[in-house]
């Protein structure tokens, strides 16, 4: 049997053979896979896909060779095939052959003039190979001949981000959506270009938008991952990873991410989980080959990496990483000249690639050979001049060889040849913070803040130069702008702790240190400042410990064993001085929390540390309290985090809290308010505390007294007070957090609470959460709304006793009160961070309302109420059809089953209506409402024969509200002058009584009032003046509709799940500048005279739903009967 | 008087076009004279080509005001060239858009995710800062202070907008371009990017009446005399108002600008603060 009709009778299909081979390159079964395509290739002679689904698989293998002449055969056999032709250009283009991919585009263009590949590709070469002017101007070839193809502008827009344009890049990106919506690079490029300029939470809505876009592509999810990961987020890189691993399970990037992502937390053994599931799956895929190989280089294993690089070299020849990354193994395991070897071959393998050179050089630089490693970076400089590599790294030669000068020129140029990349102006800034020169970096600092605004480098290395030539506040500054500009990295913290240490500021570098080991725990210098700062203050034991467990995770840090050397020497020093400057004695204590051993209180283990659950409780700042008022401190320590507050650890009697408020902490860490004494801790230990003269303020220090002479301790004490107290004012006037006050001996009444609450929000918008102990009504873990701003949350217990014995910190308490808390203060509409703990959703109330018009409004106000939101369930019935026909459109029971039901009672069929009340459930929350009616407003309706149904655009008649004055005047000609002149004599001069118009009103509103449960009467005599409540006869305005929703609301079953005074500044929310009807009948002045209208005024204009008239243009109108545009 | 009893006029477009169409069914002298109907290509489905506009549908329709689209024809277009009869005159007008007046109307994600569809009209700025926890003052200061900083070249992106309309006015019987050109600055003729003030409804509706040869030259100037008529105190597609940012008006010149002014939005009158804040924290709204 011939090999065709072999492969025929193996494959009925073509469809069936490819899926077969693709089966087989699945398995890494990669000349299998060949073999199938090769049969196929004879069986379907008059396909092209064998030939181009091999050359794929060729070329994915990087065996270039094979894949070209598969190509080339093709070529000839189909030579009208475009997509051969342009297989065979990017074929060219992925091996870095740039002279000949740019051939072969021009092939495409001329064979197939009317493909845009032929363009598009052509750019991406030119683009990649920095021939960028060349790929704009085949683009602007491509943009006009191809209007409606998104690709040449999505290529256009690429192009600005290859100049790192990002503001034109942006832009581009922006047309790219406007044009072309529904494809997804518009989104994706567009949240890169943000990224790249540093906005990041534009990249993050942009990609957010695009993964609801387009739910089935894997890029945006992928995307959004990397911004993760760029931002330093591993938690959540990791995260979204595996979600794009959930929908796209083998997309191979996600692999690769998430393995990047878990080595970034040196999760290493996960990484090698996660990379060998990778080969699994894919089995021929260099990049999880290759990224097999580079995870040993960050365990240091270099055994290990020797190895897998070979393993690379074997499998993927024709890659030059196989061999550049195998010498830097073969260099870090001492093999030096095998990595030469090994370099050696790698050129002559791969003339056209910088990567054996580069390294070549690097080799040199790292056995510190530095005329070797300087000529070798010149070869790379005259080889490849467009690659900044040779530039910097002849520079770092030249410095070691102390020829600054020449380093600096090197670096000049290379600044001015890559304007747009940030590596050369930040080592020329680099070099100039070295040699100190000051005057030079300063300004090369500000222009990398300024081009490349997302480098922290930029930041740091700033601030370094500013502190270096003496300018410490500025730097200072800088950093702390850092900070918040990327609070997701390390570098900013650990400065602003360097500085702290330069200026023996040891409590505040301990803090600063304290936060980069609870926050970035990969970062081996946290660990090494904070045992610099502890051995500032004498605290010798908590340094070393730090550093030997800090050793035991960097094992390769060095710095650890220097530092640890040098600590024999101070604690020499210090008990010299201690002998100079005796401690104080303990002075008795006058709280009685403090004259107790202090408990221990020992940091969250950092790799335990759940970071949402830390940055969740730094939502909360304590107020202390009595008995133990450190303990919220104390969860929020449990949870790592670690906030500077002043009262975090502070014992603050009721009193003194609202006092200090009142009177904004005024003399806080003043010398003359301030106490300093001593207290042991629980292992006996003498530890400093410190007290407000004034009775409040008691507070640990967390320093041991034999660490610290008393009048450092002192000093530092009181400045920290200070500081701090400044900062709590900050936050208190900036709103927006929860602050917690418990206290364990009693609670607070009513007026005391209300008074500390109002001392709270005189500094603005704050919440504050008061913690009390639970009883029957109120269980443990329940939070109560009490007032806009007020909540009283309840625990069991809490870690002192009444009397004051200190027991287990009730953590699970905490979080259900903290969980509830945070979600009642932030709505149920707000994404709360993931809360630890909840009190279970309450079941939905069923809230029936029936009516019409009006119970639409209602109904519409309840269901976009954000209180209510997720609370109620919502039906409106139309009491119109007979009770039959609206039990068929019902849910089945649901009248039966009803929680409270609203009736419009004026409205619809009234034995319907009594039928449905007989449906409700006796336990059911019934209330009915009016529907008011007003004629006082509009004291000349009348008759008017002209008013009939004139459909189909007036269905109604043309002006519904008619005029019986206006009705005289119809059909006589006059100017319109003359015709209003005319109405508004006959208007002023009728004799109608509008106050007994408005009596019989109000007996009518009284009359209804009697009949309702919702009471209109008086509310509309006090304000119609004030309010326009009518805006026809027939349309209440906004006033009565939000009046009857705020007395339905007062139902016992809904005050019940929400405060009604939050419910009330809810419905003033949501009502804000609303118009409950734009069907507005214009008021006549003689009217708004009479009853002193304080809303009217003679030039208002009335909406008659689209059109808007003032008084005289309706009434001419009116009369006229003149068509309008509804 | 013409022979139009029982002549239709279909009007195939957007938003806009379903605005024209309201419009002109108010216009008294045509309204025995000629129906008015409406195929939205912003919300039709191929079922509605099956059960609503079937080809009876299309028997009167003798005009078609053809709202042109660039690109390929859609499936729907081709549907409906393939159901207008041969002698049926077809009058192309271009949709009037807008973007350089909303230089931040990028992406919001929330519309994507909310049923609500709250605020159509993305801010990315005001998006970014969805989950900031501030009082309102300072949450707007920092809204302006943001927008003002990334405040782009509004002269290009205006010369984007107009080479915009300039590709589409060179498919189209009637031109915006050099109108809005001339006018956008002295009247107010966009609420939002895409929805209209009454002024370029008008505009557009007596253009295409012009160009209707079913009317009479008698017939259509009454008809816009008309119009101007009904047109004189309309507010247009004022249902959703997105305000203007103060620094967007001032760098463009907007004289009719009105830093006090209050815009609809939906059931709402809100000013541009109010507006801000609220998309800001994507509050709901009542109708």
């Amino acid at each position: 049997m011939s090999d065709a009709a072999a492969a025929e009778f193996a494959y009925r299909s073509l469809e069936e053979g490819l899926a077969a081979a693709q089966q087989a390159r699945a398995a890494g079964r990669l000349d299998a896979a060949l073999a199938i395509y090769a049969t196929l290739r004879t069986a379907f002679a008059d396909r092209t896909h064998p030939h181009q689904h091999a050359a794929a698989l060729l070329l994915d293998a990087a065996r270039y060779d094979e894949a070209d002449a598969l190509l080339n055969a093709a070529m000839a056999l189909f030579p009208t095939e475009v997509a051969l032709f342009i297989d065979s250009a990017w074929l060219a283009h992925r091996r870095r052959d740039v002279d000949e991919a740019v051939r072969r585009w021009d092939r495409v263009r001329e064979q197939f003039p009317d493909h845009p590949v032929g363009y598009t590709g052509a750019v991406v070469t030119l683009r990649d190979a920095g021939r960028l002017d060349a790929a704009e101007a085949l683009l602007a070839q491509a943009c006009a001949r191809f209007p409606d193809d998104p690709a040449p502008v999505i290529e256009l827009a690429w192009m600005a981000m290859v100049r790192r344009d990002w503001p034109l890049a942006i832009q581009r990106w922006e047309t790219v959506r406007a044009r072309f919506a529904d494809h997804s690079p518009g989104y994706t490029g567009g949240a890169l270009a943000q990224r790249e300029a540093g906005h990041l939470a534009e990249a993050d809505a942009l990609l957010r938008d695009a993964i609801g876009r387009f739910p089935n592509q894997p890029q945006p999810l992928i995307d959004h991952a990397q911004l993760a990961a760029i931002q330093r987020q591993f938690p959540q890189a990791v995260e979204r990873w595996d979600a794009v691993l959930a929908r796209f399970p083998t997309q191979l990037e996600a692999y690769t991410g998430k393995a990047s992502a878990l080595r970034e937390m040196r999760r290493f053994d996960d990484t090698e989980a996660v990379l060998t599931a990778a080969l699994a799956l894919f089995p021929g895929q260099p990049s999880v080959v290759i990224e097999h190989a580079w995870i040993t280089h960050f365990r240091r294993d270099w055994g290990a990496a020797v190895e897998r690089w070979d393993n690379v070299r074997a499998l993927f020849p024709d890659m030059s990483v196989g061999y550049t990354g195998g010498a830097i193994a073969l260099r870090e395991a001492g093999r030096a000249a095998e990595a030469e070897a090994l370099l050696l071959d790698a050129e002559r393998r791969f003339p056209q690639a910088i990567d054996p050179p580069r390294e070549r050089a690097a080799l040199a630089q790292a056995r510190q050979d530095w005329e070797e490693a300087s000529r070798r970076w010149a070869v790379v400089r005259e080889r490849f001049p467009a690659e900044p590599a040779g530039y910097l790294g002849g520079a770092v030669c030249l410095r070691e060889m102390a020829r600054v000068d020449e380093a600096g020129a090197l670096l000049q140029e290379a600044v001015q040849r890559f304007p747009d990349q940030a590596g050369p102006a930040l080592e020329l800034a680099w070099l100039n913070n070295r040699r100190r020169d000051f005057d030079a970096a300063i300004p090369v600092w500000d222009r990398i803040r300024r081009d490349f605004p997302n480098q922290v480098m930029g930041f740091t290395g700033g601030a370094q130069a500013l502190r270096d030539s003496g300018r410490k506040a500025e730097a200072k500054a800088l950093l702390e702008t850092a900070q918040a500009r990327f609070p997701t990295a390390a570098e900013p913290t650990i400065e602003l702790g360097w500085l702290a240490l330069t200026d023996r500021q040891f409590l505040e570098a301990e803090q600063l240190f304290a936060q980069v080991c609870a926050n970035f725990i990969d970062q081996p210098v946290g660990p090494l400042g904070l045992g610099r700062a502890q051995t500032g203050l004498g605290r010798f034991d908590e340094a070393e410990s730090a550093l030997r467990s800090a050793q035991q995770r960097f094992p390769w840090f060095e710095l650890y064993a220097s530092d640890l050397n040098a600590m024999a020497d101070r604690r020499r020093e210090w008990a010299e001085r201690q002998a100079a400057d005796p401690a104080p004695s303990a002075q008795p204590a006058a709280d009685p929390t403090t004259a107790e051993r202090l408990p221990a209180m020992p940091a969250a283990d950092p790799a335990r540390v759940d970071p949402k659950l830390r940055d969740f409780v730094m939502r909360f700042e304590s107020l202390g309290g009595s008995g133990a008022g450190w303990e919220f401190g104390m969860v929020q320590r449990a949870c790592g985090a670690e906030p500077m507050g002043l009262l975090r650890w502070a014992d603050m009697p009721f009193e003194m809290l609202v006092g200090a408020l009142e009177q904004r902490f005024v003399d806080v860490g003043h010398p003359d308010m301030t106490e300093l004494f001593v207290t042991p801790d629980a292992n006996g230990v003498a530890e400093y505390c410190s007290r407000d003269l004034r009775g409040m303020m008691a507070m640990r220090t967390f320093v041991a007294q034999a660490s610290v002479t008393q009048t450092e301790m002192f000093e530092a004490m009181c400045r920290r007070l200070q500081y701090h107290a400044s900062k709590l004012i900050q936050d208190l006037t900036q709103g927006g957090r929860i602050f917690v006050y418990r206290l364990t001996d009693r609670n607070l009444t009513r007026d005391e609470l209300a008074r500390l609450h109002a001392a709270m929000r005189a500094f603005g918008e704050n919440t504050l959460l008061f913690v009390r102990l639970a009883d029957d009504a109120h269980p443990d873990g329940m939070v109560e709304t009490v007032a806009p701003g007020l909540m009283i949350g309840y625990m069991d217990r809490f870690i002192a006793s009444r009397w004051n014995d200190i027991g287990e910190l009730p953590m699970e308490s905490w979080l259900s009160v903290l969980g509830n808390a945070d979600a009642q203060r932030s709505g149920p509409e707000i994404a709360a961070l993931p809360t630890p703990a909840v009190v279970a959703k309450p079941a939905e109330l069923k809230v029936v309302l029936c009516g019409y018009h009006n119970a639409h409004l209602i109904g519409m106000i309840l269901t976009r109420l954000p209180p209510l939101k997720g609370r109620i369930s919502y039906l409106r019935i139309d009491p119109g059809p007979d009770i039959d026909t609206i039990v068929a459109r019902l849910p089945p029971r649901h009248l039966e089953t009803a929680d409270v039901y609203f009736e419009e009672s004026m409205v619809g069929n009234a034995d319907t209506r009594r039928r449905l009340r007989e449906s409700l459930p006796g336990r059911c929350d019934f209330r009915s409402f009016p529907t008011p009616h007003m004629t006082a407003q509009w004291p000349f309706l009348g008759r008017d024969d002209r008013l009939v149904p004139d459909p189909p655009v007036y269905n109604g008649g043309r002006y519904a509200n008619t005029d019986r004055i206006a009705a005289r005047l119809a059909g006589i000609e006059m100017t319109d002058d003359a015709l209003f002149d005319a109405y508004m004599e006959m208007t002023e001069a009728d004799p109608v009584d509008m106050d007994a118009q408005f009596a019989a009103d109000m007996r009518r509103w009284q009359a209804e009032d009697e009949r309702h449960d919702v009471k209109l009467s008086a509310f509309i005599e006090r304000e119609f003046r004030a309010q326009r409540l009518f805006t026809t006869p027939n349309e209440r305005g906004t006033g009565i509709v939000r009046e009857v929703a705020d007395q339905l609301l007062q139902a016992p079953l809904l005050r019940d799940i929400v405060d009604p005074t939050v419910m009330r500044a809810a419905l003033d929310r949501l009502t804000h500048g609303w118009l409950a009807s734009r069907q507005e009948l214009p008021v006549h002045p003689r009217a708004a005279r009479h009853f002193g209208l304080s809303w009217w005024d003679p030039d208002m204009r009335y909406r008659m739903l689209g059109t808007h008239f003032t008084f005289r243009e309706y009434i001419v109108r009116y009369i006229r009967w003149s068509p309008w545009l509804a | 008087m013409s022979d139009l009893a029982k002549h239709s006029i279909l009007i195939y477009g957007n938003c806009q076009a379903e605005a024209i169409a309201h419009i002109a069914r108010f216009i008294p002298s045509l309204r025995d004279k000629v129906r008015f109907k409406i195929i939205p290509l912003h919300i039709v489905t191929a079922r509605d080509w099956e059960t609503r506009y079937t080809a009876e549908w299309f028997d009167d329709v003798r005009v078609l005001w053809n709202q042109i689209e660039s690109g390929e024809p859609t499936a729907h277009r081709q549907v409906l060239e393939s159901r207008i009869a041969g002698d049926c005159q077809i009058v192309r007008f271009p949709p009037y858009s807008m973007l350089c007046l909303w230089p931040f109307s990028g992406s919001d994600p929330r519309i994507a995710v909310d049923v609500g569809y709250r605020y159509p009209w993305a801010d990315s700025i005001a998006a970014s800062l969805a989950d900031e926890d501030l009082p309102d003052d300072a949450l707007f200061d920092k809204y302006m202070e943001i927008s003002s900083a990334r405040m782009p070249d509004l002269e290009r992106r205006l010369r984007m907008d107009v080479a915009r309309w300039r590709v589409t006015d060179g498919l189209a019987d009637i031109q915006v371009a050099d109108w809005v050109l001339e006018n956008f600055r002295r009247r107010e003729l966009f609420y939002t990017a895409g929805h209209l003030t009454a002024l370029p409804l008008g505009r557009m509706l007596k253009q295409l009446l012009e160009r209707t040869g079913l009317l009479s030259a008698a017939e259509i100037f009454r008809a816009t005399v008309e119009l101007d008529f009904l047109l004189s105190h309309n507010k247009g597609q004022d249902l959703e108002i997105a305000p203007l940012h103060p620094l967007v008006a001032e760098r463009l010149g907007i004289a009719y600008y009105d830093p006090d002014a209050r815009y609809r939005w939906h059931g709402h009158e809100w000013t541009y603060r109010e507006y801000i804040l609220k998309y800001i924290r994507w509050e709901p709204f009542l109708e």
